[in-house]
């Protein structure tokens, strides 16, 4: 399973790389490959790119704010969370992505 | 050739281990007004109020047992991290219960990005459970220090 992710969060200082950290952890235990994109206050960090979008089976976004360059996820399957959520709940989202996708 | 810098957004009289607090409230004032006695906020009780303006939009609790009530404003002078563990939970919002309580506090405008990268290094360590049991269980303030003083490269 190839996953790729755009966290971010109101003031950019915190929850963006929690909830990075988080997501990253959990699909290492699920054996998942992961790229994660942060929008934070330092700006866009391990920026993703069209082909590793093209590549990925599905993409996982915050939404608590505005997110950059969505236009690169036209077309995929995308579930949207909240950070809070890509914190605390980053293992149930993986299990639902690996019922839902078939790779 | 990698370049360290000591950080200095924590220091050791911003930390409290082992502190017996009932409410939220009472923890984030109590660790404002140290940022405040160490000259590191201009205006204190704008600072308070951004933190709770945060908190309520969004409540700051990431599970594990830890908060992080932060607030962005122009009252800040220094960007500041307090820490905080605590004997007993307390209960943070409806459901969620904290032990270990970590007070930011960054300016809107501040020299550099320096402060912002090393709080995204303690986040990130944060959802290491290993970093988190060792942190709760220290009660040697430099320690701890140590513990949340991070290298930036």
């Amino acid at each position: 399973m190839k996953i790729v992710a755009v966290c971010a969060c109101p003031s950019g200082v915190a929850h963006t790389y929690l909830a990075a950290a988080s997501l990253k952890d959990a699909a290492k235990k699920n054996g998942f490959d992961i790229n994660v994109e942060t929008q934070g206050a330092i700006g866009i960090e391990n920026p993703i790119k069209q082909t590793e979008v093209d590549a990925a089976d599905c993409v996982i976004i915050t939404n608590d704010t505005g997110l950059k360059n969505m236009y690169r996820f036209n077309g995929k399957k995308i579930y949207a969370i909240k950070a809070s959520e890509a914190i605390k709940k980053a293992d149930i989202i993986m299990k639902k992505i690996k019922d839902e996708i078939t790779v | 050739m990698v370049k360290q810098v000591k950080e200095n957004l924590i220091n050791e009289e911003m930390i409290f281990p082992e502190q017996e607090f009932a409410t939220k409230c009472e923890i984030i004032e109590f660790l404002g007004k140290k940022m405040n006695e160490l000259g590191r906020l201009n205006d204190y009780d704008q600072y308070i109020q951004s933190v709770y303006d945060r908190e309520e939009c969004f409540a700051t609790s990431i599970g594990f047992g830890i908060a992080i009530p932060h607030g962005k404003s122009d009252s800040v002078k220094i960007p500041s991290l307090a820490f905080m563990s605590l004997k007993d939970k307390i209960v943070w919002i409806e459901d969620e219960e904290v032990n270990m309580i970590f007070l930011i506090a960054v300016p809107n405008k501040a020299a550099g990005n320096f402060h912002l990268k090393v709080l995204a290094e303690l986040s990130r360590k944060l959802i290491d459970e290993e970093f988190r049991t060792r942190i709760l269980g220290m009660t040697d303030i430099s320690e701890i220090c140590e513990m949340l003083t991070f290298n930036i490269d």
